[in-house]
């Protein structure tokens, strides 16, 4: 009986030990981090904008405690997580600063994480490919070149050089406007001729993607600017950008600019 | 309060990394002083070296650990402070501690792309000046590979300039070359030091003080085996813990002596500045 008995605990604990032995090697083999599952739609924006949102959440929201970080670290990434926490609230509001360190956090998640490239960065928007550019991602890409030079003077700048503020007659309105029309921003882009290094080209997008995931839309970059304000109006044949007649600088008047 | 930059002006073996590393774990241990470590070197692995011994098993929780993370070390500050976020206190929210309560930190960057180095050298400056209005000594291992102007901007903002020599007679000279030419070299509190020392070379602390012409004798860190091997082993702190009370006749009391006397004539100089000001 007791041989048997020191048989059956023998044979138990052998149990124990292989059932550990399995879940602990499963759990070295576990892949945490998912890989991003690479089809046609990957690299489009929407898709982007998507996985930025779904890491940002990830990162404001992670129970610290449940990490099991030491008491000085979990000091400091509580830090960190109140910073991007204040940064992701003042960027709704405007703030320049707080935008830029939103988009630095953007660029890094696609750069290091999503794992944007040369080449499939053009699957977002084709930049290699200037016909297929619309008008607005002409725009982007104009004044984000400017603005590396100008910084916020970027639209005053582009406006004084192709002399945009003259007035003009618009098809379907009666009188002449101040107005930039597609046309113009096709032209300029062409006449530009612009050489965009891939970090270029990751600032343009991540600019697209903010001004979506928490910016101001197709205004966004525009309103930062140094002009006198940015107005919108919801009829569309009204979209005028019009010159301040009392100062040098530029105002975007009963305007809701879509490039 | 004070920034002290180690500076060599020839790209040779000078030991600045480890005369720095000396010195400041030494001050950490024996005096109360908040101290920062700034390492300006590109993708450098010493500072890790001389006080972490890497864990290369990477456990389940690190791994989730790492993606809820944001960028820490220099990237994540220097992109903090293009953002204008320039609270004193940031800082030390991406240091990686070596003694706890700011008592000695690291600041540095390792797996760095070159184009985020060549952003964020740029703020190396400013880094060291919002540092210095939180921790008591900023030191700055100025690399000699970094472009003139980042140097420049470096030293210019120092309180105290640590030019480190090697025991060769084309250095000195060329040291006493450049600070007869440098015109930020001569406004500054100078604290000259002979880094990897040893006291059987003709070059001895005495001999080169005279030959530099210096009122006072210079610095020295002399090469100590154990030392070196705690450099390479992550023991610093262990290593100055244990011999912070020497005894005098111990073949190591030599080096302990010589890092003691840099650190105090460093002290010195600052509370000479204080004066001053």
């Amino acid at each position: 009986m007791n041989v048997t008995n020191i048989l059956f605990t023998f044979v138990v604990l052998i149990l124990i030990g292989v059932v550990i032995r399995y879940v602990i090697t499963k759990n070295k083999n576990a892949v945490v981090e998912q890989e991003i599952d690479v089809d046609d739609k990957t690299y489009t924006i929407e898709k982007m904008i998507q996985f930025v949102k779904k890491r940002l959440d990830e990162i404001t929201k992670v129970n610290l405690y449940d990490i099991g970080l030491s008491e000085e670290e979990l000091k400091r990434r509580k830090a960190k997580k109140y910073e991007l926490k204040k940064a992701l609230k003042g960027c709704t509001y405007g703030d320049v600063n707080d935008k830029k360190y939103v988009k630095e956090l953007i660029y890094d998640l696609l750069y290091k994480e999503y794992g944007v490239t040369e080449v499939n960065i053009s699957k977002s928007i084709p930049f290699d490919v200037p016909s297929l550019l619309t008008s607005q991602d002409k725009f982007d890409i104009l004044l984000y070149m400017y603005k590396k030079d100008f910084g916020y003077e970027a639209l005053t700048q582009l406006i004084k050089k192709y002399n945009l503020a003259t007035l003009k007659y618009v098809a379907g309105e009666a009188k002449p406007c101040y107005v930039i029309t597609k046309e113009e921003i096709d032209e300029i882009y062409e006449k530009e001729n612009l050489v965009l290094s891939f970090q270029d080209k990751l600032n343009v997008l991540v600019q697209r993607i903010y001004q979506h995931y928490k910016g101001y839309s197709s205004i966004d970059e525009i309103r930062d600017m140094n002009i006198d304000g940015v107005s919108g109006r919801s009829i569309r044949t009204s979209r005028k950008f019009l010159k301040s007649s009392c100062t040098n600088r530029w105002r975007l008047f009963k305007s809701n600019y879509r490039a | 309060m004070a920034i002290i930059s180690f500076w060599s002006g020839t790209k040779g073996e000078t030991g600045k990394t480890a005369s720095i590393t000396a010195i400041a774990t030494f001050l950490a241990v024996q005096h109360n002083y908040k101290i920062l470590i700034l390492d300006t070197k590109y993708n450098d692995y010493s500072y890790q070296d001389c006080y972490w011994q890497e864990d290369k098993t990477i456990s389940l929780i690190h791994k989730q650990d790492a993606k809820t993370n944001i960028a820490s070390g220099i990237t994540g500050l220097s992109k903090a402070i293009l953002s204008n976020k320039t609270s004193p206190e940031i800082v030390t929210n991406y240091t990686r501690v070596v003694f706890s309560e700011n008592r000695l930190e690291v600041l540095y960057d390792t797996d760095v792309p070159k184009e985020d180095y060549d952003t964020y050298k740029k703020v190396f400056k400013d880094i060291a000046k919002i540092a210095s209005r939180y921790y008591d000594l900023v030191f700055v291992d100025i690399d000699s590979n970094l472009d003139k102007h980042t140097i420049d901007s470096l030293l210019e903002v120092s309180d105290i300039i640590v030019p480190n020599l090697s025991q060769k007679i084309r250095q000195i000279n060329n040291y006493i070359a450049e600070k007869q030419n440098n015109v930020i070299l001569q406004k500054k509190l100078i604290v000259p030091l002979l880094g990897r020392y040893d006291k059987n070379s003709k070059y001895t602390i005495k001999n080169v003080s005279r030959y530099m012409k210096e009122r006072e004798k210079i610095c020295a860190i002399p090469y100590n085996t154990l030392f070196f091997e705690a450099c390479n082993e992550g023991t610093v702190d262990d290593f100055f813990i244990r011999f912070i009370k020497i005894n005098p006749k111990d073949k190591n009391a030599f080096f302990i002596e010589q890092v003691k006397n840099a650190a105090e004539r460093i002290i010195y100089k600052i509370q000479e500045l204080r004066m001053r000001m």
